[in-house]
């Protein structure tokens, strides 16, 4: 169910005057859209439920910063789009100490490249297809749509690529394939 | 939210009134001075900078504030610019520096900077309520605020009416807060 901009505007000028019901009900009809748009810009990122929990605390620790004159979806969109932002800051900020984790607590390197060896034999096994959209979203780091933009495929198309290519390559580790 | 700024404007401004008292005092010819027309264009100045950048920090203070606000900002030294040209065209050449150095140009400066100090405070109590999107611009312009208001309690005590000497080292005094607001806020309005 999504309800639409008056309604929730409605509720929440109720809520500001003290209505908890209102309160209640918007928070609750707030989750499902703001779930979705995390989501789809974190690519299946767990994360997403974290930062919808963030913006519902903000939506109230900062409730009167709303203008009642103004469009509320605009306001809580803002809301939502700062703690992505604030999401990616603080991840780019602590790449840096990762990879420095990783190079100090990796005495078996040779190990990593062996993996890296054998993840390019079994992609090297796959339809090309498949194979490119596998490097793409899971190596590369690409989203869904991206991929989908670049090779002219749905992006459902492009998903269903890489479901079927993993599970290829999983059948083929557990020495089932072929 | 209008309400929490004013509160801490207000009570920010009270702190520096009495921290300029009790520090240098008012000028002894403030009585005589209220009804000349050159002090009251630099409380004009004074007064509609604190005014807008006010405005403006309660604007930034809102989720999903445009930046492109930040363009009224200015507008009051654009005002009072052409009142210090005027002085200027009015002086002969030689007469100039007295005019920009004034009476306290050497204390001008550090002095609304240091009594920024306090309103700057009570700006920063109003923000851990707001959520300022541009977090940088709401911090600079909580600085211009500060020294604004500031600047505008200043003049109980500054001798040197000339639009000149406000124009240069007011604004001077301006620039430098709203930057120290700018890099102070974004480290610690983040919410």
């Amino acid at each position: 169910m999504t309800a639409d901009e008056t309604e929730l505007k409605a509720r929440m000028i109720k809520a500001l005057d003290g209505d908890a019901k209102a309160y209640q009900s918007l928070l609750r009809l707030l989750a499902p859209p703001l779930r979705a748009y995390f989501r789809r810009r974190l690519d299946g990122d767990e994360t997403a439920e974290d930062l919808v929990q963030e913006t519902l605390m903000a939506v109230h620790s900062k409730r009167q910063t709303f203008d009642r004159s103004r469009p509320f979806t605009a306001w809580l969109y803002a809301i939502a789009r700062y703690k992505l932002s604030d999401h990616f800051r603080r991840g780019r900020r602590l790449v840096g100490l990762e990879e420095l984790d990783g190079e100090l607590a990796a005495p078996n390197f040779e190990a990593a490249s062996l993996a890296a060896i054998d993840v390019e034999r079994l992609l090297a096994n796959l339809p090309a297809k498949q194979r490119g959209a596998i490097q793409a979203t899971k190596i590369e780091g690409y989203s869904l749509s991206e991929v989908a933009a670049a090779a002219r495929i749905s992006p459902s198309d492009a998903k269903m690529s890489v479901y079927r290519g993993l599970k290829r390559m999983a059948a083929r580790v557990q020495g089932k394939g072929q | 939210m209008a309400r929490r700024l004013a509160a801490g404007v207000v009570t920010g401004a009270a702190i520096s009134a009495l921290l300029l008292i009790v520090v240098v005092g008012a000028r002894p010819n403030l009585g005589q001075v209220l009804n000349s027309a050159s002090f009251w264009s630099k409380v004009a100045f004074t007064l509609t900078t604190a005014a807008v950048s006010v405005f403006v920090a309660a604007r930034l203070g809102r989720p999903g504030a445009r930046i492109s606000l930040l363009w009224i900002l200015p507008v009051p030294f654009l005002i009072y610019l052409p009142v210090g040209i005027w002085e200027l065209a009015h002086t002969d050449a030689s007469q100039w520096m007295p005019l920009l150095l004034g009476h306290g140009w050497k204390q001008c400066t550090w002095l609304v900077l240091f009594l920024s100090l306090p309103v700057y405070g009570g700006l920063w109590w109003s923000f851990r309520r707001f959520a300022p999107t541009h977090i940088e611009a709401a911090g600079a312009v909580a600085g211009l605020s500060a020294s604004a208001v500031a600047a505008l309690v200043y003049c109980i005590h500054c001798p040197t009416d000339t639009a000149v000497f406000a124009l240069v080292w007011y604004t001077l005094a301006f620039a430098l807060a709203s930057l120290a607001g700018a890099i102070f806020g974004r480290r610690t309005l983040h919410w």
